[in-house]
């Protein structure tokens, strides 16, 4: 049975079966690679998206919970690398590997649409949830303070 | 497919090439290497540059279009250390390339060309070794593109080579100021099969640099922060498999008894691999290999532990080779761990994701 649901404003229809993470539709099926496997239970961060407009780890995500649903990826997160906090990384020139990096952005996001001015503890509470084997940590939570001011 | 074939024959053939001549193709006289690299390269460059639309190959390592866009290979893997900007940024410091229209795509398998000098010619990243290595062969390869354009350019305004120089992807002839860019150079240059000779001394001075010891950005991040930068993980390419491994959950212990019958079900047309230390799973999709794994390791009723079921009958003694011995601590972990890496099974809950139960605002 077809799911439909909606990934970066576009509507798509997924044939996997329901128990699929929607990690896996997104990376395999609309080749949206920019978001990351990295441990497969929800505990490193690297596949983070948002749904319905908040983060949510999609390797921890069934297709069944989809169907109506709105998926944002990195792709989608803007139309030009434009969006306040993908300056502020390049400006921080925050990745390294870059392998945890879209999904320390997605979490980001989440973070500044809830609290356009997190202080510096907040900022590091809400990012515990990504975990970056680089150790980039630092420029992380000064692209973010960046992004908070020049937005 | 045809595209493969050819590099991979290419790659035997420069292979067989590098066991007399490796180290000359990287560090040796500059006219020898750069013929040997011709002649491996108009295939090499074919292939490769076909695919990327960059215009006139001009050595192996650069190739520049009419607007003026020059392509550089970069030979190490960039694993965010930033050798995809330094080395290119070597070889357009000699070429006195305008860095602002540089490209820079990863260069193809071919070690006989990329090869890593420090490492005998393997094209291997480690070791913090790269721009050490790279940095004599890469400058002289910059060098030498650039004497070709000025060879192109002398004959193109009938002057003598000697009066030319350089600036910024542009060559000057300062008596007469006319200029001619690199890409319209690159539009009728005549590449010589032999390299041009150029002298160690002909090398720009250290204060002459104008890239080199300069804080330029790293080209790979602006890949990095919208998800465009492509990892190993991201290759798709048509009919792949997915493998997934269950390994043995005690040291040394091989499956008495594989039972497939299962993981079809679940997980759908499953080939199973037999290996020395656990069962291959290869599927469809990655999620397929995963669930197959998994389905091979669930308890066949309650009460019986994952481990029995499936190695049952396992000898206590190991049966496999030395290699799981010595590794034996390690491996033994991963197998646990690999378990762990299964998501639990659940019922699907539309109202409750696990993330707002995660992180309930
Ligand atoms: S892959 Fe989803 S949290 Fe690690
Ligand atoms: S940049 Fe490498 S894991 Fe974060």
């Amino acid at each position: 049975m077809a799911i439909d649901f909606t990934v970066n404003g576009k509507a798509t229809s997924s044939e996997a079966p329901p128990t699929t993470p929607l990690l896996w539709v997104i990376r395999e099926d609309l080749k949206l690679t920019g978001t990351k496997f990295g441990c497969g239970t929800g505990l490193c961060g690297a596949c983070m998206v948002h749904i319905d407009g908040k983060r949510a780890f999609s390797c921890q995500t069934q297709m069944s919970e989809m169907v109506g649903k709105s998926v944002t990826t990195i792709e989608g997160l803007s139309p030009d690398s434009s969006h306040p906090l993908q300056k502020a990384w390049l400006a921080e020139q925050v990745p390294q590997c870059g392998y945890c990096q879209s999904g320390q952005i997605m979490s980001a996001a989440d973070l500044l649409k809830q609290n356009p001015k997190p202080t510096r503890n907040q900022i590091v509470e809400h990012m515990s949830t990504n975990i970056c084997r680089c150790g980039t940590y630092q420029r992380i939570v000064r692209a973010i303070e960046r992004a908070t001011r020049e937005a | 497919m045809t595209q493969h074939v050819t590099l991979a024959n290419l790659n035997a053939r420069a292979a067989r090439r590098s066991l007399l001549s490796r180290r000359q193709v990287m560090v040796g006289a500059a006219g020898l290497s750069f013929a040997v690299v011709l002649g491996v390269n108009r295939r090499a460059a074919g292939a490769v540059l076909g695919t990327e639309q960059a215009g006139k190959g001009l050595s192996p390592w650069v190739s520049i279009a009419g607007d003026g866009t020059i392509t550089i290979m970069s030979p190490a893997t960039e694993m965010g250390q930033g050798s995809m900007t330094s080395l290119p940024l070597i070889i357009a410091e000699e070429l006195d390339a305008d860095w602002s229209k540089v490209r820079v795509v990863p260069a193809p398998v071919i070690e006989a060309i990329y090869g890593n000098p420090g490492f005998g010619g393997m094209m291997y990243t480690a070791g913090s070794n790269a721009v050490t290595s790279y940095y004599r062969p890469l400058r002289m390869f910059g060098a030498q593109v650039r004497r070709v354009l000025i060879d192109n350019a002398a004959k193109k305004l009938g002057v003598p080579a000697e009066e030319l120089t350089t600036e910024p992807s542009v060559v000057v002839h300062a008596k007469s100021g006319r200029k001619l860019s690199y890409g319209d150079i690159a539009a009728f240059a005549e590449v010589p099969d032999k390299a041009p000779e150029v002298k160690p001394e002909a090398l720009k001075k250290p204060s002459e640099f104008r890239l080199i010891g300069k804080d330029v950005p790293r080209v790979d991040v602006s890949g990095k922060v919208n998800g465009s930068a492509r990892y190993a993980i991201d290759v798709q390419v048509p009919n792949m498999l997915y493998g997934a491994v269950l390994r043995a959950p005690v040291e040394g212990s091989v499956p008495d008894k594989i039972d497939d019958a299962k993981a079809k079900i679940i997980a759908g047309p499953v080939r199973i691999v037999r290996l020395p230390y656990g069962v291959g799973v290869l599927a469809d999709t990655p999620w397929a290999a995963f669930e197959a794994r998994r389905a091979g390791a669930e308890p066949a009723r309650p009460g019986v532990s994952t481990a029995k079921r499936a190695w049952s009958g396992l000898s206590p003694m190991p049966r496999t080779p030395p290699v799981v011995q010595r590794n034996g601590a390690r491996w033994a972990m991963r197998a646990v761990r690999c378990r762990r890496l299964l998501p639990p099974s659940r019922p699907s809950t539309a109202a409750t994701t696990p993330i707002t139960r995660k992180w309930s605002r």
